[in-house]
């Protein structure tokens, strides 16, 4: 690793900070401009009954949202100073608790689901740029079009229906063992290998008309060391950014499909937080995503610097 | 056209086919039609309870192990804790207070001291006696967060097996409070907390006295939960019991019909089944389909404070526009029954002294607006008074259950009258509701072991409530508050009486139906009973049979 690269981390990761608190900052002030009372939201949705004055009273007294907001911040600031993310109005659990408790799983749905889009995408993708207006192409084109089309929530239901119900070959929902995995996954690498092979079809177009195509196979080469060594490595640029970004979003969680598959991820907790204006749990599990969402990043700047050596990362950039 | 966008035009056929055909083969159970029992007010409909069921001695399945489908993570449900953790008192279906963990009771004159004779002979799980001591640990547990504490001067420890609770004032709902399930863990084992025997102590064990015992939890998972064999009541027969965390209702269903969960809605509270789903289901000769009402109504309650709903006849009319008959069994069918009464009768609340409810009758609705006069002077279908049409807004909190229907079916039922409806679904409607911005609000009453109706201290028809726009009156104010100061039970319920008599005719709300329990099963789990609040779920019977 070059000294360059090792200050251009290093000031990302400087920069990155001020980021996520920005983040937080952000979700704090939208979340306290929301309409709405954390005390009733959260009393309501306990009992789905309506809580009466004085509970609540009790309730916002008992979890300090009497002070006012700037307050509450600085005392979150505080508590971030002693490595505390607070607690959870709601559950009254450790916010870090609830965080790790849930985001292996996000996890591993979100790397699961980007290795089989990728596995999907790049030879689809790949092969149907090469064979254009093939049959292939046009069934790769029916098959992206079809599944950025269906929403994820129909599209879980049906593959439950079809290999739990009706095949019986899979478990419908829960976290465990692969087979736990498989549905899932394919759900939500359906939807983004729609993309990916867009994206890779196109982006192999635009290479196979560049000069060094045209000189590789002057040259003389193969087609298939053609494609695979000079139009395919060019290709990667875009891909791993947009893979990148995808990989982020997934890490956020992914709502729809934890809530039908019954997969414990951060996503449907984030939800119920926010829409019970849980703050602790919404600024912590901000911040956390934030870090992660600037690792990926950071990630896949550095691995545009092995994949393109034009790239270079100078001082002041 | 080519034959490349032929076959691109072939291929998405192919593909909308596939997904058609799926769809279709979901609902194949729909095709046939199951006669299943009306279903009265108060009452249960479920197959099993039919004699035939009941003659018959079920084969019992090796291991006596329930699977049940939850739609929160068992620590946030209230159901969840009733499984594990006992209450001092429970309730029936009417409201009056039964012994759980407190035998018997008695209240002062004054109201001012409740003396709890408490049950001998229990243990927490952890093999801690269940005493006064520890009845009093669970006291001030719950004082840190209950709105009587305040009125709590002391507890006294009388003998191992007797508590005093002393009382600045008489707060007539004290026993019902103890009764609600959401605050069920304050009966944990005092040992089970940290720091331990601190009444603001984090719970770390969930240890209480309850028919079952947890064994392991994994939270948004699941919770598995073994029978107490040492429980001092009727011991359950199951040997355990798997709670699913399972968040989706549609995904639910789907893993029930795969077998992997034995039961759905149970540990819910109303409206986690789909209504639109019940039909479907009841068809499924796999399934059992069993509803409950706990007299929870879905209510249109009218800002009373401003016009057009500050004037009785138009409160009026719009409760005669409604058909709630034909509304309730074209959306529903038999899952839920219409609402004619402010409340359920049933209760020892109730208005089971009012003989006739509202009543459907359009042609009175609009002869009693035109006397408010509402007329429709431009001919436009929309009536109108001083230059003004009678448009009037309708709030519906975000998440209601079956808003959407109902809130289009209103609407089409004033129409007829002349009354245009705009529907707004909010996400911060309890706002605007506890400011009374609003003309029509669309919500569900409260249930037991809160009081419903609305007529309790502080309830929505008392004015100290944070109901500001519903109906009050100082006469009113002063019959709830003779109602629920009194220890004298007749002396209650003659005020009762007058509650109901006096508010009936001044039209305060539109009740529309009883929001009913839905629990589904598959056909081997039998014995499944509801529990007497829509918090709470009775397994003490339930078994598997093969």
């Amino acid at each position: 690793m070059t000294e360059d690269m090792v200050q251009f981390i290093a000031r990302r990761l400087a920069i990155s900070i001020v980021v996520m608190f920005g983040t937080v900052l952000l979700a704090f002030f939208l979340l306290s401009l929301a309409p709405g009372n954390a005390a009733e939201n959260i009393l309501r949705a306990e009992r789905l009954n309506d809580p009466r004055l004085g509970e609540v009273e009790i309730f916002m007294e008992k979890h300090g949202l009497n002070n006012t907001m700037l307050k509450q911040l600085g005392q979150w600031f505080y508590m971030l100073g002693h490595g505390n993310l607070g607690t959870s109005f709601r559950t009254n659990e450790p916010v870090t608790e609830e965080f790790w408790a849930r985001f292996p799983a996000t996890f591993e749905l979100a790397a699961a689901s980007m290795v089989i889009a990728c596995l999907i995408a790049i030879p689809i993708g790949v092969l149907s740029a090469v064979k254009r207006n093939s049959l292939l192409d046009h069934g790769s084109r029916i098959f992206a079009l079809w599944g950025v089309s269906m929403p994820n929530f129909w599209m879980g239901l049906l593959l439950i229906l079809i290999f739990g119900v009706k095949l019986g070959w899979l478990p419908t929902f829960g976290y465990g063992g692969m087979d736990h995995l498989v549905l899932p996954t394919v759900t939500l690498a359906i939807g983004m290998s729609a993309i990916l092979i867009r994206l890779q079809r196109t982006s192999i177009l635009e290479v196979l008309n560049a000069n060094y195509v045209r000189t590789a196979r002057a040259k003389g080469l193969s087609e298939r060391v053609v494609i695979g060594k000079h139009a395919f490595r060019n290709t990667l640029i875009p891909m791993v950014t947009v893979i990148g970004i995808q990989f982020a979003h997934l890490l956020a969680g992914v709502v729809i499909v934890e809530q039908i598959f019954a997969w414990p991820g951060i996503g449907h907790f984030l939800v119920d937080s926010i829409n019970a204006q849980d703050y602790p749990v919404v600024q912590g599990f901000v911040l956390m995503i934030a870090l992660f969402f600037v690792i990926c990043n950071l990630l896949v700047d550095v691995l545009y610097a092995y994949l393109d050596p034009r790239i270079r990362y100078e001082r002041g950039r | 056209m080519s034959l490349t966008r032929k076959l691109v035009i072939v291929g998405m056929a192919i593909l909308l086919t596939l997904t058609a055909g799926l769809v279709a083969c979901s609902d194949d159970e729909t095709t046939s039609d199951a006669a299943t029992p009306v279903q009265q007010s108060g009452q249960t409909t479920s197959p099993q309870s039919s004699p035939r069921a009941t003659s018959e001695q079920p084969k019992l399945a090796a291991e006596q192990v329930l699977v049940m489908g939850a739609q929160k993570d068992f620590k946030e449900a209230a159901e969840g804790k009733l499984l594990v953790f006992d209450t001092l008192v429970t309730v029936d279906e009417s409201g009056n207070p039964l012994p759980r963990l407190a035998e018997s009771w008695t209240i002062s004159p004054d109201g001012k001291e409740w003396v709890l004779i408490l049950r001998q002979g229990v243990k927490y799980h952890d093999g801690t006696p269940f005493t006064a001591e520890t009845a009093k640990y669970a006291l001030q547990r719950a004082m840190t967060s209950a709105i009587w504490a305040k009125y709590v001067d002391d507890i006294v420890v009388v003998d191992d097996h007797t508590l005093r609770v002393l009382f600045n004032t008489y707060y007539y709902p004290f026993l019902l409070d103890l009764a609600a399930g959401w605050t069920a863990d304050n009966f944990v084992s005092p040992l089970a907390v940290d720091p331990p025997w601190d009444p603001k102590g984090k719970i770390v064990d969930y240890i209480g006295t309850g028919q079952f015992k947890l064994v392991s939890y994994k939270k948004d998972q699941e919770a598995v939960l073994i029978r107490n064999d040492d429980y001092w009541g009727e011991k359950p027969r199951l040997e355990k019991v798997i709670w699913k965390y399972t968040p989706d209702p549609y995904a639910q269903i789907l893993a029930l019909k795969a077998g992997e969960l034995d039961i759905i809605g149970a540990p819910e509270h109303h409206s986690s089944v789909p209504f639109m789903k019940v039909a479907e289901l009841k068809a499924n000769p796999n399934l059992v389909v069993s509803t409950h009402s706990y007299g929870r109504y879905q209510v249109l309650e009218f800002n009373c404070t401003k016009s057009p709903f500050d004037d009785i006849r138009v409160r009026e009319a719009f409760n005669l526009a409604i058909d709630r008959e034909t509304m309730v069994r074209s959306l529903f069918g038999d899952v839920a029954a219409p609402a004619y009464l402010i409340t359920d009768p049933k209760f020892i609340w109730g208005p089971s002294n009012i003989t006739e409810g509202y009543k459907h009758d359009p042609a009175r609705a609009k002869q009693l607006l035109a006397e408010a006069g509402w007329t429709d002077t431009n001919g436009d279908g929309i009536l109108d008074k001083d230059g003004k049409k009678l448009e009037v807004e309708l709030l519906v909190p975000t998440g209601e259950a079956n808003a959407d229907m109902i809130s289009l079916v209103v609407q089409s039922e004033l129409q007829k009258v002349g009354v245009r409806l705009k529907i707004q679904t909010l996400i911060n409607a309890w706002d605007r509701q506890s400011t009374g911005e609003y003309d029509l609000f669309l919500h569900h009453s409260l249930c037991l072991p809160s009081i419903p109706g609305g007529i309790g201290i502080g309830g929505k028809y008392h004015s100290r409530s944070s109901w500001v726009a519903a109906y009050h009156s100082a006469e009113l104010d002063a019959l709830i508050e003779a109602a629920f100061t009194t220890t004298d039970e007749a002396v209650m319920r003659a005020k009762c009486d007058e509650i109901w008599a006096y508010l009936t005719p001044k039209y305060p709300c539109i009740p529309l139906y009883d929001i009913t329990k839905t629990v589904v099963m598959n056909k081997k789990v039998q014995g499944y009973k509801h529990g007497p609040t829509m918090f709470d779920m009775n397994l003490t019977h339930v078994v598997i049979t093969k």
